[in-house]
């Protein structure tokens, strides 16, 4: 192996590591190290000056390893790796040290101790340096086709923009019709017309596009292979079929909450409904003219909230009523997010029945109003029709009892007159959540992908990529990942197919280079890797593990239980852990 | 009879049909198993020559969660048993120490009581289930199938400390027998099989391995069957090494013991836990069925 | 005979997106920026809701991938000004504003910033910071150029004889540049209302009543202060912050009467932020309806109440008063859910002001041929079934410039993803 000529570059991070850190004495201590030729600070390492100045000074110098010193690898290291390589260096022979979000940010009140840590970090990441090697990135086929899992709104959208392309779709719908949730709404707000004013042409769009297969009444039964590779198995029936994909788009959409039997009398009064049924009721004239409709908002919905406020602002009598009645409360059944699209839902309801029935009662209990964007014009539309929006406690519901000639009576405090109001309705509306299925914890397991902490799916990072899985290749649109109203889901769908055509259109992709390297010679084929690898890369073929490099993601776990020590991670060999290890343990 | 069950780290990663097994016979033979939430790892034995409280502490976390679900522990690994047992006997005697490690487990808010007791799956088979039972239930008798067995150092070392239990190297034999097997005696049946030297001293824990194997080999066993799971694997994987590096051939087929228990008490292996075992048990399979 | 290019007009993080999409799909793209620098409103902010990334930090790298991108050539300091044709054919006139320095000489070392004479308030901290009349707009702009602001410019040469690489050249002239695109993708961003009509409170008037804006620059690495809150009369660190929501949005009477929708989801991260950065101090949201939808942000308001302390106080204050000797500030409000009438005295009170559209939206919108809604943003061909889509086929939108929607950066993100859509569907039909 070439002698290592390591360039170390300090960055002050404006203050953010300047601040804490003495990064010049870091530099001077980093020209002590042995194989660093150079080293040099900057302001900022990740700004044009600071890219440049890498670059010229390899040049200069005839560096051959680059040590940044600087914050995360996760934002930035993509950044230096693809700067070395103009620089004329294999993009593996980079090593970040992080001393911002690991030092200075969490040290920031110890300057003298995070300078010495930043040296320490700094020592460390040159020794590792000095043996990394280059590497190569093993490059993957992609099939231009794509399978898109739901055929709703969201699913029909992304599959016509993928085929529009001129991809491939095959759209898989477990039902035997498309159309999904959308199919089951009657009007859609704010500009209330028909739902099947949007999904009908959508449906017609995607069944006659010719590059779109459409597999009704089918599931998936298997999924298996990697980012443009994937062998899925459909059901149909009583057969199978195979398709071979490069992408797949997750579309499989939302249940609405039902609130279990009991709850706010549902289940048990016939006329307490959720907003869905109330819905489905007035669109297939299934209503008489009522004399009041109460609805109920974040039903399900915003559990474990304490959003009482300061008891003792209250008038004493009702102040310890209120608290009884909040200790004496069960655990909610629910969701704890907020389900975006009810307040309108209602909103757009209410409206439609005050439309009809001008004389009608229509009450709304609300605990906040989420009329975002122009959507504040339909809830003026609302209030100027009559519609009255009562302000309840969350954490009380308002108790319901059946009344007299099938009416039902809800009592609820009315926060904002400060009084317990009675109400006797003829229909109850629960506004309930859009909640995860059980099956997508089935789909996601197929698919390895994960669900995020409120049981939808996750995508890789909240902000900067919404539409992305964790996995390569898999893509999400609509309800899949959380509450969406209709333009929203069509947004989403079409970002999806975005992202999955960039994959297809450029036909090859580079997988990383960290992956495992069996050892034949060394590998006894006891098939301890295949058993644990949490990615199916390891297959014992022959007696001897082969490894399959665009599955592998480098975690590691195989080499750190060969009994044989025949498995080593490129990239991150034991020799350059080892002298990381030793390098801290020295001073 | 109902115990809480102590998995450990080994068995529920790598030997999933040690802990299938145990769960499907144990209760056929009238023991319920409740699972417990939150455990960690035991505190292998060897741990308290590095950090003693440490040990003390980490172990008596595990036994706290035992006294708060007010039951006994059965646990399938022979360390994690002994180590559980013994730091369990240490801290119900010294109230110095037990004050000590309190005031660590006070952090997790937890305390030690000491109204647990401890028991290794063969406990329990042996005292509460009783052999006359385990023979009533035996559906498929093992027909003179000669079985070695390795009981695994943690269940029978030191002498002193298990003497109480009235444990010694012949209590997996008695469970041969009473399954209808003809348990077989080896040259070194009491030697360690090698196991804790892995990773330190691979040439020693190898040729360790390699004495027990040539041994068996010797007595012209049909198969040996483990206790500890550690021993499974210099037996089990073991084979594959030695037949790698030593170019020694053996083929003798390792079981643990529930796996032996399940097949004579009418159950099957099923097909992942039959692809566990790299030496095939397959012959042993057909023989029992 | 269909351009396999296109024209995205704004470089925030909407364009960034869309541009890299659409390059990363095989279209050759040109972002046009008005401004010296891409990066846009993501650049000027501290930290993320609710994740609490540093913004500039997950930015930096799409910025810095945009410019070094081979299918994208970056137009900053540009502005269109002609737009002809049709989808697929599209003739573009841009205006590239002389910086009156040399691109491919400069290597923004900043010595020409530390000779000159002219200090003005930057519009980067929204007028909390200074900068100089030739001057970076903030520190990891893209791309590294200096840029001289001739409008304060004194024309007295310092900048130009000590630049070591002789890129100032005050005689630089604008240039026309043409473009054939098949499609254009607007992305213009938004601006921030300044509620000085707002009197009772005093904007403009009171030195600690300041926009969230400005407060992001406050507490900002980055800003004129270090991330310190020094509030502005005397640079003291506040200990009770006050928030009003709804400032200029949802109004009939001043400002928009839309609801801007991130507002109430910043003015729980910046209260965070406030308790983070002082344990001992106190922070109150005054709100109508706390519109803390989206993923993970009803969580994140709840962790706000529980674990930090946020006050949230369900009300619209009548009036701010200031104390004249020590700028402290007195807010009257009626609590409406306790129905009483109280006062707070605060020591820095945050205006959370409505997102409008750009001052020039209705005039580019002329120019691209395509309708404004009465506030000036984009209208949508179909707001429901094609709602990134504009009147003119081959021309698409995203991000607020098509109005508040959801309003936040995954929304900005997902949107530029669907107008790259949309536009691939036109630029690649049929060819993969």
């Amino acid at each position: 192996m070439e002698e290592a000529r390591i360039g170390v570059y300090v960055c002050h991070c404006g203050v953010n590591i300047g601040g804490v850190v003495k990064v010049p004495e870091v530099v001077e201590y980093a020209k002590t190290l042995p194989n660093v030729e150079w080293a040099e600070a900057n302001l900022y390492t990740c700004s044009e000056a600071g890219l440049s100045s890498i670059k010229d000074s390899i040049k200069k110098n005839g560096l051959n390893r680059v040590v940044v010193a600087s914050c995360t690898p996760r934002t930035h290291e993509p950044l230096f790796r693809s700067t070395c390589e103009e620089a004329g260096l294999n993009k593996y022979l980079f090593e970040m040290a992080n001393i911002r979000e690991q030092c200075s940010w969490v040290h920031s009140h110890e300057p003298e101790e995070a300078t010495r840590k930043a040296m320490d970090t700094v020592r460390m990441a040159v020794a590792r340096a000095r043996w990394l090697e280059p590497q190569d990135e093993p490059e993957i086929d992609v099939a231009d086709s794509a399978m898109v899992i739901g055929g709703g709104i969201a699913g029909l959208t992304a599959a016509v923009s993928m085929a529009n392309q001129g991809f491939r779709v095959h759209l898989v719908e477990k039902e035997p019709q498309l159309g999904g949730m959308t199919r089951r709404l009657g009007k859609i707000y704010p500009t209330l017309q028909d739902s099947s004013e949007i999904i009908d042409p959508l449906m017609k769009a995607a069944t006659s596009n010719k590059n779109v297969q459409v597999y009704t009444s089918a599931t998936l039964k298997d999924v298996s292979g990697y980012v443009g590779n994937f062998k899925v198995t459909l059901k149909k029936g009583t057969e199978d079929a195979n398709l071979d994909v490069g992408t797949i788009v997750i579309a499989s959409g939302a249940l609405n909450y039902e609130p279990p039997k009991g709850s706010f009398q549902y289940g048990v009064l016939d006329k307490v409904v959720t907003q869905l049924q109330l819905e489905r009721l007035l669109t297939e004239g299934k209503l008489t003219e009522p004399e009041r409709v109460l609805m109920i908002q974040c039903v399900g919905a915003r559990t474990g909230e304490v959003w009482t406020y300061e008891l003792s602002d209250m008038k004493q009598s009702f102040a310890a009523r209120l608290l009884s009645k909040i200790l004496g409360a069960k655990k909610e059944e629910g969701w704890p997010y907020c389900s975006k699209i009810c307040c309108m839902n209602a909103i757009k309801n209410a409206i439609r029945i005050k439309e009809l029935w001008p004389k009608a009662h229509v009450d709304i209990l609300f605990s906040d109003v989420r009329t975002y964007k122009e959507y504040e014009d339909f809830y003026r539309k609302a209030r100027t029709l009559g519609v009255k929006f009562i302000r309840y406690v969350r954490e009380i519901p308002p108790e319901i009892t059946e009344a007299p000639d099938k009416k039902v009576k809800v009592t609820a405090y009315d926060t904002l007159a400060g009084v317990e109001t009675e109400f006797l309705c003829d229909w109850v509306a629960l506004s309930t959540p859009l909640c995860p299925s059980k099956e997508d914890v089935m789909l996601a397991r197929m698919l390895k992908v994960p669900l995020g902490p409120d049981g939808f799916f996750m995508e890789a990072h909240p902000k900067l990529r919404p539409v992305d899985c964790q996995s390569d290749g898999i893509f999400l649109a609509g309800t899949a990942s959380g509450p969406k109203d209709i333009p929203e889901s069509i947004i989403s769908a079409k970002a999806a197919a975005a992202r999955a055509s960039i994959l297809m259109g450029n036909k090859r992709l580079k997988a990383e280079a960290l992956t495992a390297d069996v050892n034949p010679d060394l590998c006894i084929g006891c098939g301890l890797c295949e058993e644990l690898c949490p990615y199916g890369a390891h297959k014992i073929e022959s007696g001897k593990s082969k490894t399959i490099a665009a599955v592998c993601r480098g975690c590691g776990v195989c080499a750190a239980d060969c009994p044989r020590h025949a498995i080593s991670m490129r990239h991150y060999s034991d020799h350059q852990i080892l002298a990381q290890v030793e390098a801290m343990m020295a001073q | 009879m109902k115990y809480a069950l102590y998995l450990g780290c080994l068995i529920p990663a790598r030997e999933l049909s040690y802990e299938l097994a145990t769960r499907k016979t144990m209760p056929a033979l009238g023991v319920e198993l409740v699972d417990m939430d939150g455990t960690s790892c035991c505190g292998p034995f060897a741990i308290q020559s590095l950090d003693y409280t440490g040990w003390l502490a980490l172990a008596a976390r595990n036994l706290c969660i035992a006294e708060k679900m007010g039951l006994d522990i059965m646990a399938l690994c022979n360390d994690c048993y002994e180590s559980l047992m013994m730091v369990n006997e240490t801290l119900k005697r010294d109230k110095q120490t037990r004050d000590n490690v309190n005031e660590i487990l006070s952090v997790a808010n937890k305390e030690f009581k000491g109204t647990v007791n401890v028991k290794h799956t063969m406990d329990v088979l042996c005292e509460d289930v009783g052999l006359d039972k385990i023979r009533s239930k035996v559906t498929k008798p093992l027909n003179g199938l000669r079985v070695a067995t390795q009981v695994g150092c943690h269940l029978v070392r030191p002498k002193m400390l298990h003497a109480g239990v009235g444990r010694g190297f012949e209590v997996l034999d008695d469970l041969v027998r009473t399954l209808g097997g003809e348990p077989v005696d080896y040259d070194d049946k009491e030697i360690c099989c090698g196991g804790p030297l892995r990773d330190i001293d691979d040439h020693l824990s190898r040729s360790l391995a390699n004495r027990k194997l040539s041994a068996l080999k010797r007595a012209n066993v049909d198969c040996v069957v483990t206790a500890c799971p550690f021993c499974y694997i210099q037996f089990d994987l073991g084979q594959l090494e030695i037949k790698s590096l030593l170019k020694e051939e053996y083929d003798i087929p390792v079981l643990h013991f529930v796996e032996l228990l399940s097949l004579a008490m009418g159950f099957k292996l099923e097909g992942p836990q039959l692809r566990e075992h790299r030496v095939t048990i397959d012959r042993i399979v057909r023989k029992l069925a | 005979m269909v351009e396999k290019s296109a024209l995205v007009i704004g470089g925030g993080i909407a364009g960034i997106q869309a541009s890299l999409d659409l390059a990363n799909r095989g279209v050759k793209t040109y972002l046009v920026e008005k401004s010296p620098s891409i990066g846009g409103r993501m650049a000027q902010l501290d930290k993320t809701f609710p994740t609490m990334d540093c913004s500039i930090c997950i930015l930096a790298p799409k910025m810095i991938e945009c410019f070094r991108h081979p299918n994208i050539e970056l137009l900053t300091y540009s502005e269109v000004k002609e737009v002809h044709g049709s989808a697929g054919d599209f003739t573009v006139k841009v205006l590239k504003k002389p910086r009156y320095v040399q691109a491919d000489k400069c290597v923004g070392c900043g010595t020409c910033a530390d000779h000159c004479p002219v200090e003005l308030p930057n519009e980067f901290d929204s007028g909390m910071g200074i900068r100089k009349a030739i001057y970076l707009p903030f520190a990891q702009a893209v791309p590294r150029i200096y840029t001289v602001d001739k409008d304060h410019c004194l024309d007295c040469g310092l900048c130009q004889s000590v630049c070591n690489a002789k890129a100032v050249d005050l005689e630089q002239q604008p240039v026309e540049l043409e473009l054939h695109v098949g499609g254009i993708v607007v992305a213009t961003g938004f601006d921030i209302y300044e509620p000085f009509r707002i009197t009772s409170y005093g904007y403009g008037k009171y030195k600690n009543v300041i926009t969230a804006m400005q407060l992001e620059r406050l507490l900002s690495a980055s800003g004129p202060t270090g991330g310190r809150i020094m509030r502005p009369s005397d640079g003291r660190i506040p200990r009770t912050v006050a928030f009003l929501q709804c400032v200029g949005s949802r109004d009939q009477r001043f400002g928009y009467p839309y609801c801007s929708s991130i507002c109430c989801k910043y003015a729980v991260k910046d209260a965070v932020l406030i308790k983070e950065h002082r344990a001992d101090s106190e922070a109150y949201i005054f709100y109508i309806d706390l519109r803390v939808f989206g993923k993970g942000f009803q969580e994140f308001a709840n962790r706000a109440k529980k674990e930090f302390g946020v006050k949230f106080i369900r009300s619209s204050p009548g009036e701010i008063r200031e104390d004249p000797e020590t700028k402290d500030l007195t807010l009257w409000y009626e609590d409406t859910l306790t129905r009483t009438v109280n006062s707070l005295k605060a020591d820095l009170v945050v205006l959370c002001t409505a997102l409008m559209p750009r001052s020039d939206s209705v005039e580019l919108a002329k120019i691209l041929g395509i309708e404004t809604d009465r506030y000036g943003f984009l209208v949508p061909s179909n707001s429901l079934a094609e709602p990134v889509d504009t009147q003119v086929p081959g021309i698409v939108g995203c991000g607020y410039c098509l109005g508040p929607r959801t309003g936040d950066i995954p929304d900005s993100v997902t949107q530029a993803g669907a107008a790259a859509a949309r536009l691939s569907e036109i630029l690649m039909a049929g060819s993969g």
